[in-house]
């Protein structure tokens, strides 16, 4: 698999960052090992790993084909969009989740989770008068619904928005 | 033990306990018959809701969504041909087509009831074995806890995934996550990259909710097909006397598979979905008829489903005796009683024996109350298997921010849980498992704390394999590394022996 001669080496870059960011801790004052000790053991196995990772896959797919240069590659502009197509509503879906939690940010659970709601079902959904009607239903029983578990029933506090 | 087991009773048997149990074994059931939604994803969602309550209760609640969760996959794996759990994958084998036969509502009687049984079974497992287990591993000293600790990770490596490397990818990267944050034993705060809110590390239950609820949501969506269409209506109707005539036919069937269960739940990494199929497979090699196997008879549906809600009692075990999750949902409940002020561990059941008991009585009545709702609730849950995608979506994601901000009130705890979601769905994609990640991120600090108190004893290394219990575990984490090599082996010779039959014939 190509992808995970890509993760190896990513895991390997990953592994020696957090390796150096790991030597610049202070060491333990008593006893063997400080604060960076275990973290350091984890990162070179991280960095071992992803070498294996990598290697494994260079190995398992350099067909002869391959290793002869004949197979037609796809430009990185035709793959990317094939991955956007492939991948439209996970796309879609996460960067209106992420305008969510801005707005609950500013805004709070409240108001952020009622635009949310009506614009996530919408998106995903049929876009029927009959779907408008159980957007509607479902928004208004989300919101109130978790508002008055949380913070009425268990006293749990939700975002009040930075804004307020 | 009686005495004790009364305290777990008047733990139970009170209305508010009872009631959140019923409540996660209602939560459970909806959680397992709708395809592609996960256990670990609805215990992962009811533990934010917990805070509120006492740990029993809390617990309660978590134990319902596990025994509701375990049987309630095979509703949708009965009457639509798809598990709505991977432990339910064998119940399909022949649940479907009795179902198709016209005799649906046996077919979910069947299941429901080896369902009731297997959980029965593995939870006097779970009783008895328990405690003296607990006692065992109260003589450990940090170097057994240690390698104990190291011997799970490695097994839930092995076993979780079809690659090895990419399980101990994943059970590292969860050890990476549990770095962060202060240091356990000096509290000097690690890779916080000056960002204060880091400083405290990242929260457990925002992780968990991203890797196993929202990147779950996200892969439901691509593949939107509407189940609604593949639903048989047929007759729901059976008699329980027959239902019970025919699971009391197969003692051998119904005891092997509960006891399967229950040994493949206490392995860490092998959980209900290995055990379904275990038991199955073992069905069929045990019957005087295994060519009927597939075509609807009840040996596979009670084998399966037997199996699959024993491996509840079986993954409770060393969590509560040794402090060590068998699966993801067992290292949820144990993240939860950390959340509570619970250290979880062998002192457990010398500390909070009501607690521990009450996990046993809990465990038990959950099991009642599936058999009650499966077997007389069941046109409820089929209708709730067509909640179109587009409404449960939006939903739980709402449930995922608001259950990851109130862990801390920190609103960091929301975007670490964006962060842990995307990097879950891009694990599973590029086909890295999960369940070693969060074994990883619970079990790390243990490890941790366990392995630099064994050097601050006695700074000797050797003593990791010169004491004898120590070496056992270290010797089983090599050999659990060492069986998928094992496996593929004597995959290859099968192989090549079918090719050398074939050309023979």
């Amino acid at each position: 698999m190509k992808a995970d001669k890509s993760i190896g080496v990513l895991l390997i870059l990953f592994g020696a960052f957090m390796y150096w960011q790991a030597g610049r801790l202070p060491a333990g004052t008593f006893g063997t090992g400080g604060a960076d000790f275990v973290p350091k053991i984890i990162f070179v196995l991280l960095a071992l790993s992803g070498a294996i990772l990598a290697a494994g896959a260079y190995f398992k797919t350099r067909t002869p084909v391959e290793a002869s240069g004949k197979i037609q590659k796809k430009s990185p502009g035709a793959a990317a969009k094939e991955i956007l197509v492939a991948h439209k509503s996970v796309i879609v879906a996460f960067l209106v989740f992420f305008g969510y939690v801005i707005l609950m940010y500013y805004l709070g659970y409240l108001i952020a989770t009622a635009v949310f709601m009506p614009v996530m079902m919408w998106v995903l959904g049929p876009r029927t008068p009959k779907s408008a009607g159980i957007i509607a239903v479902v928004t208004v029983g989300v919101v109130l619904g978790i508002y008055v578990v949380f913070e009425k029933f268990l006293k749990i506090f939700l975002p009040s928005g930075n804004l307020f | 033990m009686v005495e004790l087991f009364a305290l777990g009773i008047g733990e139970v048997f009170q209305p508010y306990p009872l009631i959140l149990l019923f409540l996660g074994t209602v939560a459970g059931i909806i959680v397992g018959c709708l395809p592609g939604f996960t256990i670990t994803m609805g215990v992962a969602l009811v533990l934010p809701l917990t805070f509120g309550m006492s740990s029993m209760q809390g617990l309660s609640a978590m134990i319902g969504v596990l025994v509701g969760g375990l049987a309630g996959g095979q509703i949708s794996g009965i009457l639509l041909g798809i598990p709505g759990t991977p432990s339910s994958v064998a119940t399909v084998f022949d649940g479907h087509p009795m179902s198709k036969k016209g005799e649906p509502g046996t077919a979910l009687a069947l299941g429901t009831w080896a369902s009731f049984f297997g959980g029965i079974i593995s939870a006097f497992v779970l009783m008895f074995f328990t405690p003296p287990l607990a006692d065992m591993a109260l003589k450990f000293g940090p170097w057994e806890f240690f390698s104990l600790v190291f011997f799970g990770l490695t097994i839930i490596a092995s076993l979780s995934g079809k690659s090895l490397i990419k399980g101990i990818i994943s059970g590292l990267l969860g050890l990476v996550a549990a770095t962060f944050g202060v240091d356990p034993m000096i509290g000097i705060p690690r890779f916080s990259f000056g960002v204060h809110a880091m400083e405290g590390g990242f929260s457990f239950l925002p992780v968990l909710i991203g890797l196993f609820a929202f990147s779950q949501l996200m892969r439901n969506l691509e593949k939107r097909e509407t189940t609604e269409a593949l639903v048989i209506e047929g007759n729901l109707k059976f008699s329980t006397a027959h239902v019970l005539k025919t699971i009391f036919k197969q003692p051998v069937n119904l005891l092997r598979s509960s006891l399967i269960g229950v040994f493949i739940g206490a392995l860490p990494g092998a959980g209900g979905s290995i055990a379904n199929i275990l038991s199955y497979d073992q069905a069929v090699k045990g019957s005087k008829h295994p060519e009927k196997f597939g075509t609807g008879i009840p040996d596979g549906i009670i084998a399966s489903e037997a199996a699959n809600n024993a491996v509840g009692g079986g993954e409770l075990t060393p969590t509560m005796a040794l402090g060590v999750p068998g699966s993801a949902v067992s290292a949820i409940m144990m993240g939860a009683l950390i959340l509570h002020g619970i250290q979880p561990g062998p002192l457990l059941i010398v500390e909070f024996p009501d607690l521990v008991y009450g996990v046993f009585v809990a465990f038990f009545v959950a099991h009642f109350f599936m058999l009650g709702l499966q077997l007389y609730g069941i046109r409820l849950f089929v209708r709730l298997t067509r909640i179109p995608l587009y409404v449960l979506i939006p939903s739980i994601l709402v449930l995922c921010a608001v259950g990851s901000f109130s862990v801390h009130n920190r609103f960091f705890d929301i975007w670490v849980l964006l962060i842990f979601g995307g990097l879950g769905y891009m694990m599973v994609k590029y086909k890295f498992p999960l369940a070693p990640m969060i074994l990883g991120v619970i079990l790390g600090p243990l490890a941790e704390v366990n392995f630099r108190r064994a050097l601050m004893t006695e700074d000797d290394m050797a003593l990791f394999v010169t004491r004898p219990i120590s070496l056992a575990f270290l010797i089983l984490a090599v050999l659990s590394l060492l069986y998928p090599f094992y496996q593929r082996y004597r995959q290859k010779r099968r192989e090549e022996r079918e090719r050398q039959d074939a050309v023979k014939s």
